[in-house]
């Protein structure tokens, strides 16, 4: 079996590229659905899969060019140009077919025009390719919801696939142009160098835990300034200081122990740029939720959501091999306690956002776009139930799936809760409060608080401590 | 052996993980000032008994008793006399050496600092780096000192020299031999490096798929086993050697490498001067025992 095709099994092999499978067969409706629903005319949705399959295959050779043993393979720096071009090209043409389906081309000028579409869909795609050899987080991931909102509010693709249409030969030129540049430059052996034992983090790698753990304190280590060890310093003066106003082997002792390792650790890990992009996330969230919906759906509600899907990485039991002198009653003790400081605090949240959005309100003017206009609408803070009967569920869901091999099921679960919660709001056009009504909410939520009650008495009573 | 005196009793405990039988009817009684040498493969079930010894798992059937107390219901009061190096043990990563160090020590009202401070220059570890940074080898050697800092009554020790180098090695090595100077602390230590662990245990534990298979002081194990060498004096050896309970022989003309068990010198010295042979009788190593015991 030749090297390229051990790389293609990366392809079916890796579970955790299943998911992403997933992700890019869902976009499938928005590359075939123009064709049928408005007779061809806009043909470029596929672009979208262009993209995320040029992350995804980019994703695969920089893991692969990560482990050591890759560059010293005869032959294999080569690898990551084949594997790309090879994808690239197969879904390309195959996507650039949609033009067949435009109305009122000949049969063998809507050859050029496939062709022109295919190659268009693969610039498309090495910019995904591009993404994806850079590290989370850049500049250049950023550009990709922009991108996006583009094709929505300023209909930019449609202005590609006239100029696809029109000018088919000068597309095909444009895109082998870049396409000859690109395996140029993905002949060289500067990637093999660039990434060989490497720690970087990978698209799939946000479901590996346990490298997630050490990318994150590999980076908090770079940062460990003596300012900052100083902060710690004094962090932990206060959780030790609390700790000591309790007698030894004592129950209040532990509760602020397992505090103080919870807590420590999400500042240990702590870096500017992490608050600053967390900053600039939610206040997107807020500009563009807050003009999405209408009065009656109002898709900022989302943001009730965010911080149940914080509490969703925590591990609320950590480090479960260090023996401390706590039974598993102080543990069960100390987890409640834990519980209820992190509703509190990451509750503190939910009316900081839901009056900024208020703000917002009054602040922002409708905005009128193509004959369509936009108001913005803050959240409702009346419907703060959503966090209340939300929070025990994911508290439920840290418990049951408390460790790494576990990750992937948390995010999934926020995933599926979060779009099944919408989608029902979209599609019912009700509030839970509006179908059960307010008792009937209230006993949802006490309900949901039992169950929790329930279930972390059994994890800390009945179950082994890995 | 007095009640008082055994810190731990486990009866007929028994633990399956899916199809895996890890722990089958074990029984076990372990008393005070015992130094417990655990040995068996990979897979034999030895961490699995220590971590119900602290109550990390759930019997499936049976007891086990640490200090007393069910091992499931352990309170701070048995857990603050026990220490525990956890095999693969995650520590706090994201702290500091030192403020791990402190912030473990605050746990503990005996805390011994002058032992931490010996123990932090004996292995030269730096206070000021992140634990997350740590090689394996200082990890394990901070765990060694989380678990011993505050002179636990019961020190369990799940492969603690695995990722030492042999430097380290022989230096924690000395740390025992400085631990087990208490007589009345009890030590189990499980490991795969026999030849360091023979050095310090006085009573040994062989398991295989979930059972004990030898539960004996160490002198005992060692009496039992042993190897000799028989030279004959004039010619030939007999085709058929008179000695009982042979588990290997060696043979060519005149020489045999014989190992046998439950002989003792006296009689094996005896049946070689009837069969006028020079004997060199050594006793063999807790490895080649474990070996032979394992392989039965």
């Amino acid at each position: 079996m030749s090297i390229l095709a051990v790389n293609f099994k990366h392809l079916y092999q890796r579970r955790n590229l299943w998911f992403w499978h997933l992700m890019i067969l869902c976009q499938a409706p928005l590359a075939l659905l123009p064709i049928y629903s408005v007779k061809g005319e806009r043909c470029l949705g596929y672009l979208l899969i262009s993209l995320l399959m040029g992350i995804m295959a980019s994703s695969i050779q920089k893991e692969v060019l990560i482990k050591p043993f890759s560059f010293c393979l005869p032959g294999h720096r080569q690898i990551p140009r084949l594997f790309i071009f090879w994808i690239g090209g197969i879904v390309n043409l195959i996507l650039g077919c949609m033009f067949l389906a435009y109305p009122g081309l000949d049969v063998p000028y809507v050859l050029l025009v496939v062709f022109a579409g295919g190659f268009a869909g693969m610039m498309v795609y090495f910019y995904g390719v591009y993404i994806g050899f850079l590290e989370l987080l850049s500049p250049a991931g950023g550009i990709f919801p922009l991108l996006i909102l583009g094709a929505i509010l300023f209909k930019w693709d449609k202005v590609l696939q006239n100029i696809i249409i029109s000018q088919p030969i000068l597309v095909i030129l444009a895109g082998g142009t870049v396409c000859v540049w690109v395996w140029r430059l993905l002949g060289r052996d500067f990637l093999a160098r660039k990434y060989c034992g490497k720690l970087v983090m990978e698209m799939f790698d946000n479901w590996n835990y346990a490298k997630a753990e050490k990318y994150r304190q590999a980076l908090a280590d770079r940062n460990l300034t003596e300012t900052r060890a100083k902060l710690f310093e004094k962090l932990q003066g206060f959780f030790l200081g609390r700790m000591g106003r309790y007698d030894f082997l004592s129950r209040g002792r532990y509760v602020w122990g397992n505090l103080y390792m919870v807590f420590g650790k999400c500042f240990g890990h702590w870096r500017m740029k992490n608050v600053f992009g967390g900053f600039v996330l939610l206040t997107f969230f807020l500009l563009f939720f807050g003009f999405a919906g209408d009065g009656k759906v109002r898709m900022i509600n989302f943001l009730f959501f965010v911080p149940v899907i914080s509490v969703l990485g925590l591990d609320m039991l950590p480090y479960r091999s260090l023996l401390f002198p706590a039974g598993r009653n102080e543990k069960y003790f100390a987890v409640l306690i834990l519980a209820a400081v992190i509703t509190f605090a990451v509750g503190l949240l939910i009316p900081v956002l839901a009056y900024a959005s208020v703000f917002l309100e009054t602040l922002l003017p409708e905005i009128s776009f193509e004959g369509k206009t936009f108001h913005y609408y803050g959240m409702n803070i009346g419907r703060f139930y959503i966090y209340l009967l939300l929070m025990p569920i994911a508290l439920i869901c840290a418990a049951v799936f408390p460790r790494s091999k576990w990750f992937g099921i948390r995010i999934t679960f926020a995933i599926v809760v979060m779009q099944g919660w919408m989608i029902c709001e979209v599609a019912c056009r009700q509030t839970l409060m509006e179908v059960i009504g307010p008792a009937g909410v209230a006993a949802l939520i006490v309900l949901c608080w039992i169950g929790f009650l329930i279930v972390l008495r059994y994890i800390c009573m009945k179950c082994n401590f890995w | 052996m007095t009640s008082e005196n055994l810190i731990i009793q486990i009866r007929d405990l028994s633990k399956r993980f899916g199809k895996i039988q890890a722990l089958d009817k074990i029984n076990l009684d372990i008393s005070r000032g015992q130094i417990i040498g655990l040995l068996g493969a990979n897979g034999a079930g030895k961490s699995t008994l220590l971590r119900h010894i602290i109550g990390l798992y759930l019997a499936d059937q049976g007891e086990c008793l640490t200090f007393g107390a069910n091992a499931a219901k352990l309170t701070p009061k048995e857990l603050g006399k026990i220490g525990y190096v956890h095999q693969e043990g995650e520590l706090l990563g994201w702290m500091t050496v030192k403020q791990l160090i402190r912030y473990v020590s605050t746990y503990y009202k005996n805390w011994n600092h002058e032992l931490e401070g010996k123990y932090i220059a004996d292995f030269d570890i730096s206070l000021k780096g992140r634990v997350g940074s740590l090689s394996p080898g200082q990890r394990q050697q901070l765990a060694i000192l989380l678990a011993i800092g505050f002179e636990p009554e019961l020190l369990i020790l799940d492969e603690p020299a695995s990722a030492l180098d042999p430097i380290a090695r022989s230096q924690f090595l000395d740390l025992l031999l400085h631990i087990i100077q208490d007589e009345k602390r009890t030590i189990i230590i499980s490991s795969h490096i026999l030849s360091d662990v023979e050095k310090v245990i006085d009573h040994t534990l062989i398991m295989r798929e979930g059972k004990i298979l030898r539960d004996c002081s160490f002198d005992d194990l060692r009496e039992e086993f042993l190897q000799f060498t028989l030279t004959s004096l004039n010619g030939r050896l007999p085709a058929n050697l008179p000695f009982q309970n042979i588990i290997s022989c060696q043979k060519n003309d005149n020489k045999a490498v014989i190992i046998v068990q439950n002989n003792t010198e006296e009689k094996l010295q005896a049946k070689a001067k009837s069969l006028n042979c020079e004997i060199q009788i050594r006793p063999l190593s807790l490895e080649e025992i474990y070996k032979i015991v394992v392989n039965q």
